[in-house]
């Protein structure tokens, strides 16, 4: 076989290996969640609060016609729209419609939280997962749209033909979000050594960042600079290492795992949360490989239950 | 054999080999942006929100820097009282961005008091507003390394026609 052709074959596997829709479907109620979540009743309102002389707008919101700050009735209606949409999103009704349009509010009102002089980007692979999944067969399963193409195929007479299951679309935008994922740390390690090499990792830098965030944890660490030499090795080890999650899907769940540790370090330490970051790695929780093992469990215990699951999932 | 046929997933059949592959090769253009904008944010720093790697605590602090703490007072009916983030409706990242990191503290902090004073009178609460404000900022010194104490007080002008 040729090499480009190798390559090809390669990348197609890479991304399109067929994957089980209920994992996106499930992900996709999960993904909503979390943004609802976020956004709970008042994340955006205090922007209509804040004096207008402190706007200064991104250069494409000004282009958008908000070289004004949006006022609170503005934000109100985006508000609603918004939570209209991720309910529809959780509920997998219209749920490309619906992701679209939370993508785009979200995007805006995300951005006008952006236009007072700090920018943040704790929020931005939570963005690129509601584009991912808008444009993934994510209402394929666990949704309102497959009970109803379900049932039109049964009022049309089809209702034998079996539903798929499985999906060559089903596991690219874990892939890709993964990738996201990766570049967001491994640009934050490089970012620290492009500047100043290894002795980013020094422990002073570290020290600084703990005395001025001054959490009684932090005041602790900044006291130990060994510690915090050791712990800014780590950090950059941490950071460097993602990428090779992408080729090598094994080394995942450690990456996962580390990732975990590293933000619970920074919330003690640092009082840096970034919540909306690390709970997406729920979003690759194997949901139909827990499923299959609950179901042979469950046929263990309760042969009845596992002719019962075959009923209502297939066989 | 029979039951591992029986198990076998039931596929995408939607998809034909022609559909699929158009398919498949618009999704991989999309997937390739993708990563050449991931590529780009790294190798030309783009600081553009959303097109953004800005990562916080990049920039190397050696020993002799020390952080800086910045706070915020107002007066009122004779009485002074610390303002934080929250007063502004601002996070404090963006009232720290604002007070402590600004090179002229005078300036920074007028324009802090100001604006609070502006919201209140266009709220109709113009009884609340500040009489007189002053910010200070000074160095936390870093433990084991004397230093002596640095710290800054300056008197915000509170309207825009203040001196």
């Amino acid at each position: 076989m040729k090499p480009g052709v190798r390559l090809r074959a390669r990348w197609c596997d890479f991304w399109f290996r067929p994957a089980a829709l209920l994992d996106l479907g499930v992900a996709r109620i999960v993904l909503a969640a979390i943004v609802l979540r976020l956004n709970g009743s008042m994340r955006f309102l205090p922007i209509g609060l804040i004096s207008p002389d402190l706007w200064k707008p991104l250069p494409w919101i000004a282009a958008l016609g908000f070289d004004q700050r949006p006022s609170l009735e503005q934000l109100m209606v985006f508000r609603r729209l918004s939570h209209a949409a991720l309910l529809a999103v959780a509920l997998g009704l219209l749920t490309h419609a619906a992701l679209a349009i939370a993508f785009v509010l979200q995007l805006l009102q995300e951005a006008f939280l952006n236009c007072f002089g700090k920018t943040s980007h704790g929020t931005l692979p939570l963005l690129y997962a509601m584009l991912f999944f808008a444009l993934a067969p994510c209402d394929r399963a666990v949704s309102l749209d497959a009970l109803l193409r379900h049932g039109w195929r049964r009022v049309r007479g089809r209702a034998d033909t079996p539903q798929a299951r499985y999906s060559v679309y089903a596991r690219w935008p874990f892939e890709l979000l993964f990738a996201e994922l990766a570049s967001y740390y491994f640009l934050a390690g490089l970012a620290k050594i492009g500047s100043s090499g290894l002795l980013w990792a020094d422990g002073y830098t570290l020290q600084y960042y703990l005395l001025e965030k001054a959490t009684p944890a932090g005041l602790w660490l900044a006291s130990h600079p060994l510690l915090c030499t050791a712990l800014s090795v780590l950090v950059l080890a941490f950071e460097l290492s993602w990428p090779l999650g992408i080729p090598f899907r094994r080394l995942r769940p450690l990456l996962f795992a580390s990732g975990l540790a590293f933000h619970a370090g920074t919330i003690v330490f640092l009082r840096v949360s970034f919540w909306p970051l690390w709970v997406l790695y729920a979003l690759f929780v194997p949901w139909s490989a827990l499923a299959a093992i609950a179901r042979r469990y469950a046929g263990r215990l309760f042969p009845g239950a596992h002719r019962m699951a075959n009923v209502a999932t297939g066989p | 054999m029979r039951r591992r046929v029986q198990e076998a997933p039931a596929r995408d059949d939607r998809a034909t080999p022609q559909r699929c592959l158009a398919q498949q090769r618009l999704l991989s253009g999309f997937f390739a942006a993708f990563l050449v904008l991931k590529l780009a944010e790294g190798w030309f720093g783009l600081d553009s929100w959303p097109l953004t790697d800005v990562s916080m605590f990049w920039e190397r602090k050696p020993a002799d820097v020390v952080p800086k703490r910045a706070r915020f007072y107002g007066m009122r009916d004779g009485a002074t009282f610390e303002l934080s983030s929250r007063d502004f409706w601002l996070s404090e990242d963006e009232f720290n961005t604002r007070l402590r990191d600004e090179d002229d503290l005078a300036r920074a902090c007028s324009a802090l008091a100001q604006s609070y004073n502006q919201r209140l009178r266009r709220r109709g609460l113009s009884r609340q507003r500040l009489s007189g404000a002053y910010a200070e900022r000074e160095e936390i010194p870093r433990p084991g390394v004397p230093r002596e104490p640095w710290h800054v007080r300056v008197e915000c002008a509170v309207s825009a026609g203040d001196p």
